[in-house]
């Protein structure tokens, strides 16, 4: 390492806030962000000697990052669906009524990452990089290891997914006026 | 505007009014753009909780003291090796240290009282002896043939490297340790003979004084060293906590930090930090407890990522 080499506790810093959003986004609960951030800051100490600067930094780390949530999510067992819970007496909160009418903005940010979660794995990784996080389209092909045209073509089709599944809720994005149970009953 | 360049816009750091106001207007129009800037501001306000920060910088505390002290101890192979080599060599001096009294009885002996006088032997003795053919001459093969025979130029204790000097003008073949050939590899032979076997023991002990300080300086809570899996484990509300609660108080686990934590499906979690010795035996007492997610296997990865692991996850259908 250089003498211009920051020190792994002055990146872990710089890079805290970043990588707990995408672990945030990808895995979809705080609790499991803050699992995967612990994860990846270890994972990313083990390898720092290792690192010979063929990517940036920010690359490296997320690329770990994105690597730990995978993994959290293949171990992950399916959750339990809500009408399963209703069966046992769970009365989940009816956020339409409570909103009644213009959905407030914490809402439209909990229906948007609610949809993000309904992605396939690959597609969120995609859609929580580029379009929640702002990395740009080279920086995604290189923590992901794809060819720039292949993540530009699964971009799309991510996105065209996420639509779809938005497109149900019409106060938000939609056309068609269905609720949010209905579109999970649908499902 | 066009997609495409509300998209090059919104990727501009600190956009200006009127920038932003272009995206506004045209977010207005396109359902598709509207999502991208709406995914874009989704995380504005979100931050890092404190606790999650103390909690991965306890971890990688954890991790530094633990790497500290296995860097101390050095590798494995060396922590296998070294105390039987230490051992090996020990024995070796030890046996070679039996045979020199009666060896060197026999040259003193039969010397001229001359050459004993001559014999300076050295408190230090860090100088090599002299080999035979040195000290005898070409005159001394027969001198030399028999005293090869008692053994004792093969014999030399390995740490016994004496001085001597012999007057010059005595006759070859009365020079009493003609006869007392150092092998020429005796450097070679005297390695590390400085450390005793009970060292590193010791060093270990004070090692693990500090590791087990560092730990709990890093508010672990439980101070288990590397004996620990930490899992968090989740149930149902409505399965039987107390009767979860019993068992892992049963069990040693938990008494002073963790607490049920209320997850927003209604869930709950456990955070634990169990040994590794009580896993498989925590594992079945959970079935038995009523919990129906009992969690798996940890499995934590112990070497470095693979990087090029993404990929392969990327390509999977």
């Amino acid at each position: 390492m250089s003498i211009l080499t920051p020190s792994f506790e002055e990146l872990a810093q710089r890079f805290e806030r970043e990588l707990y959003l995408t672990c945030y986004g990808i895995l979809g609960h705080r609790e499991d962000a803050a699992d995967a951030l612990q994860e990846t800051m270890l994972r990313a100490w083990r390898g720092f000697r290792g690192f010979r600067g063929e990517a940036q930094w920010r690359t490296w780390f997320h690329r770990i990052a994105v690597n730990t949530c995978i993994d959290m999510l293949r171990r992950r067992k399916p959750d339990t669906s809500l009408d399963a819970m209703a069966d046992e007496g769970f009365d989940p909160p009816d956020m339409k009524e409570s909103v009644s009418g213009a959905l407030e903005d914490a809402e439209r940010k909990r229906l948007l990452r609610e949809a993000i979660g309904e992605l396939s794995e690959k597609d969120r990784t995609l859609i929580v990089l580029r379009d929640v996080r702002g990395m740009s389209y080279d920086e995604l092909a290189s923590v992901l290891r794809l060819p720039l045209g292949t993540v530009k073509s699964r971009l799309n089709r991510a996105r065209e997914h996420l639509i779809k599944i938005l497109s149900a809720d019409a106060e938000l994005f939609g056309r068609d006026s269905v609720s949010n149970s209905e579109r999970r009953t649908k499902r | 505007m066009t997609c495409t360049e509300f998209e090059r816009l919104l990727d501009q750091k600190q956009p200006d009014a009127q920038t932003e106001g272009a995206l506004q207007r045209h977010a207005e129009q396109c359902a598709h753009c509207r999502m991208l800037l709406e995914l874009r501001q989704l995380d504005a306000e979100e931050q890092v909780p404190e606790e999650v920060t103390a909690r991965w910088q306890a971890a990688l505390r954890t991790e530094q003291a633990k790497a500290r002290m296995e860097k101390r101890r050095g590798t494995p192979l060396l922590r296998l090796v070294g105390p039987l080599a230490a051992v090996a060599a020990v024995l070796v001096a030890a046996v070679a240290l039996r045979q020199p009294i009666s060896n060197l009885a026999h040259p003193l002996s039969t010397a001229s009282p001359s050459a004993k006088a001559a014999v300076q032997e050295n408190a230090v003795r860090t100088t090599p002896v002299p080999v035979a053919s040195e000290l005898t001459g070409a005159g001394s093969a027969p001198r030399q043939a028999v005293v090869q025979s008692t053994a004792a130029p093969t014999q030399l204790p390995l740490m016994e490297m004496a001085t001597y000097s012999v007057p010059a003008d005595e006759p070859a073949d009365s020079k009493p340790f003609a006869a007392m050939e150092a092998p020429e590899e005796a450097d070679e032979l005297i390695f590390d003979m400085d450390s005793p076997v009970e060292e590193p023991a010791m060093e270990e002990a004070a090692d693990e004084a500090v590791y087990e300080a560092e730990i709990a300086d890093g508010d672990s809570l439980i101070p288990l060293g590397d004996a620990v899996y930490v899992e968090s484990v989740r149930w149902r509300a409505a399965q039987p906590t107390e009767a979860l609660k019993t068992l892992l108080s049963a069990m040693g686990i938990g008494q002073d930090g963790p607490s049920p934590e209320q997850e927003e499906d209604g869930s709950v979690r456990l955070r634990l930090e169990v040994s590794r010795a009580e896993w498989p035996a925590f594992l079945s007492a959970l079935a038995e407890a009523g919990c129906d997610e009992p969690p798996e296997e940890p499995g934590w990865t112990e070497d470095p990522v693979p990087l090029d692991v993404i990929i392969e996850k990327m390509e999977e259908p």
